[in-house]
């Protein structure tokens, strides 16, 4: 956990839930856990506020409680990890958009807004919004209903822990076989609701939550199977899906390395697809292909039933962090820098006069850029001395080597680093053009107000001619810029998510 | 030899001087680094398409959306001077984020939770019947203090234990003071009154509360 870690997270915090709750947070990010009286102690904040904000980020899933040193009082402790995935959030609703539809988008947007609640109130929320979007007056809340429960079958949601018996303070538990059984909805009574009566539609006090790691398991195999399309075919790719479909039946999603897959059964799984009809015909070859290419995803591990084959998850992730470290290094300081990078990598242990006469190089240009990676930390130097005695004169040989935790550890710092530029630049963007925006804004509304009273086009031109061009330019320029960092940092996200998996598999 | 050994100095050096370097101003005679650094080389462009959109919109959605909702935890208004006309469009654009977070409070620490009972205690209709007790007693102390002078007048005998009492009956009439003062405010701007009470004695009580708690 470091300071700019620390930033990120504050800063996310002032953009979702204002600056009290980034106070509270802040407060929190800087010990283990705290009870209440020292959060108010130390923020200086009105004790209902504190209040007010913890509820908040308790809800949000942010904040968790124990049972404190005193009686009835809890501590409380701040899970960082959780707020920087609300930058994530966007990505999660496309994936469940694109394999499970607008409906399913809708239910999870719901809950995610909501960080927890019950079944009833999402379907409920979810059906006005999409008879609101699509202007629809029949939404059926059977289709929904079933939406839910294919998304908790899928473990997309899961239950919140309930609270037991205790006063004070509550201790929330689950057990393992409820985590995942769908709701039980009484529809009737879920109708009755969404026309405004009152009813029960029997799942009180029943909370459902995201489940984000399931999100991270299909961003995870996505990586995977384009990382394999782009560097063989999309045959590869499809192959790969087939072995990952055929691990889960076998493994625990976020095991190391598979358990052996037998060549007879994706055999059988590959040939009743039919959307590639090359790759029923070589599924051996493909196989074949895999394990030998050096980015090393699968491997074979025995030879009885036509091949047993297992996927290295944990190597592919190295793999994969070597490759983004290398493409950062590209472009940051050019392909020769580049090139000493992955001739360290290959070498282990190297000496310079070695990385000038391997990597051809002119020899002032290969040290130069050998330093500059060293100074900029991608690469490490290692002292090698025959004698420990400083004063004996003694040869001494220094080996470039590239540890790639620590590297990668740097690099991750590095995008926290970028993400908070990224978005403190965005706010000062839209807080130096403020006033600018709006005006906009209420001359956009104006004229929406104008043309639903049927205003003639010319009482509507000179409204639009309250913006002058030069304001509309610099409007249109403003615009652009904070769309541009807003993408920066969704796409910023993909590399940290490469990353944070490397690091979650070294452990 | 010492061909060699110059050798074996220079990347130390480049090590130490790097260190230097990012300590920045410090370094004596040196520019400090530049905020805005000039890049080397030009970023890689962004991968743009419907996909990234989409995204965006629904990035900007969110934080719209917790914006106007009671999970924005905006600061207690500073209470104004003097009232202004902008004031009243100011106040429904705080009340935006008003209203409260649904939640379970079962799922929330005791001390979290909207405490409905101190809420009862410090409710309006409560201290008005606090207030009209008070003052009933008053009237009645009062007649007995008047029938007791009466009774001074006659035999000017006893002394401490009246005084006594009179002091007693000449704060609580401070007290009523007090709060006829208060009453007459309350009557131009409700929110006021509602809002301080309210909130200084839930504090206090609570305030009270917490000191019983270890130091740490």
């Amino acid at each position: 956990m470091s300071t700019q870690f620390g930033k990120l997270c504050s800063l996310i915090l002032l953009e979702h839930f204002g600056e009290i709750v980034q106070k509270v947070g802040n407060d929190l990010y800087k010990c283990q856990a705290k009870p209440l009286s020292l959060i108010v102690n130390s923020t200086k904040l009105p004790l209902q506020k504190v209040k007010q904000a913890l509820r908040v980020m308790v809800k949000y899933g942010f904040v968790t409680f124990a049972p404190g040193p005193v009686p009835n009082r809890a501590v409380y402790t701040l899970l960082p990890e959780k707020v920087i995935l609300i930058l994530r959030y966007p990505r999660y609703l496309l994936l469940v958009k694109t394999q499970y539809g607008d409906e399913a988008e809708m239910l999870v947007e719901e809950i995610l807004r909501q960080g927890q609640d019950t079944a009833s109130r999402v379907i409920i929320r979810a059906v006005s919004r999409l008879k609101e979007s699509l202007k629809e007056e029949k939404v059926c809340l059977v289709t929904l209903r079933d939406k839910f429960a294919t998304l908790v079958n899928k473990q997309f949601l899961m239950r919140c822990p309930s609270p037991g018996e205790e006063t004070g303070v509550p201790v929330l538990t689950i057990k393992e076989t409820l985590l995942y059984l769908p709701p039980d909805l009484n529809l009737k009574a879920l109708s009755n609701i969404e026309e405004g009566k009152s009813g029960d539609a029997g799942d009180e006090g029943i909370y459902w939550r995201v489940n984000l790691d399931r999100f991270h398991q299909d961003f995870r195999d996505q990586i995977m199977v384009s990382a394999i399309s782009r560097r063989l075919d999309d045959n590869a790719g499809e192959l790969l899906r087939h072995l990952l479909k055929q691990m889960y039946l076998r493994t625990e999603a976020w095991a190391a390395t598979s358990n052996p897959i037998p060549f007879t059964e994706l055999r059988e799984a590959v040939r009743k697809q039919s959307s590639h009809p090359l790759l029923g015909q070589y599924v051996d070859q493909y196989l074949k292909i895999m394990e030998e290419d050096s980015s090393g995803f699968i491997s074979k591990v025995g030879d009885s039933s036509g091949g047993q084959y297992s996927i290295n998850m944990k190597t592919a992730f190295i793999q994969l962090t070597w490759t983004t470290i290398e493409n950062i290094v590209m472009e940051r300081f050019g392909s020769k820098a580049a090139r000493i990078f992955r001739l360290v990598r290959a070498k282990k242990f190297v000496e310079q006069e070695q990385i000038q006469q391997v990597a051809m190089i002119p020899a002032k240009e290969a040290k130069l850029l050998t330093y500059r990676l060293l100074e900029e930390n991608f690469i490490q130097m290692q002292e090698l001395r025959k004698s420990l005695s400083n004063n004996v004169p003694n040869k001494t040989f220094f080996l470039f080597h590239i540890d790639l935790n620590q590297v990668a550890r740097m690099v991750l710092e590095m995008c926290y680093k970028a993400l908070f530029n990224a978005m403190t630049r965005r706010e000062h963007e839209r807080s130096e053009n403020r006033r600018m925006i709006e005006k906009q804004q209420r001359i956009e509304s104006i004229t929406l107000n104008m043309r639903e009273q049927g205003a003639t086009p010319e009482q509507l031109a000179e409204i639009e001619e309250m913006l002058t061009p030069p304001e509309q330019a610099l409007i249109d320029k403003v615009r652009t810029m904070i769309n541009r960092l807003s993408e920066a940092e969704l796409q910023l996200d993909e590399t940290m998510f490469i990353l944070q998996l490397y690091l979650i598999y070294q452990l | 030899m010492m061909k060699k050994k110059r050798l074996i100095i220079t990347p130390v050096r480049v090590e130490t001087d790097f260190k230097l370097r990012r300590r920045g101003p410090s370094r004596s005679g040196a520019a400090a680094a530049p905020t805005y650094p000039l890049l080397e080389n030009r970023p890689a462009p962004l991968q743009t398409g419907v996909e990234g959109e989409y995204m965006l919109a629904l990035k900007r959605d969110l934080v719209e959306f917790l914006r106007d909702s009671p999970a924005f935890v905006v600061p207690a208004a500073a209470k104004a001077d003097i009232e202004r006309y902008s004031d009243r469009y100011q106040a429904a654009l705080a009340n935006r984020g008003a209203g409260e977070l649904h939640m379970d409070w079962a799922r929330l620490p005791q001390e979290l939770r909207p405490a409905a009972g101190k809420r009862r205690r410090t409710s309006p209709s409560a201290a008005a019947s606090k207030r009209a007790k008070k003052t009933v007693d008053i009237s009645n102390r009062l007649d007995e203090l008047e029938k007791k002078e009466e009774q001074q007048s006659d035999g000017e005998a006893e002394g401490a234990e009246d005084e006594e009492e009179d002091k007693e009956a000449e704060g609580e009439g401070e007290d009523l003071e007090e709060e006829d003062l208060d009453e007459e405010m309350d009557e131009g701007t409700d929110y006021i009154n509602n809002y301080f009470d309210n909130g200084e004695s839930y504090l206090d009580e609570d305030d009270d509360n917490l000191d019983d708690g270890p130091v740490y």
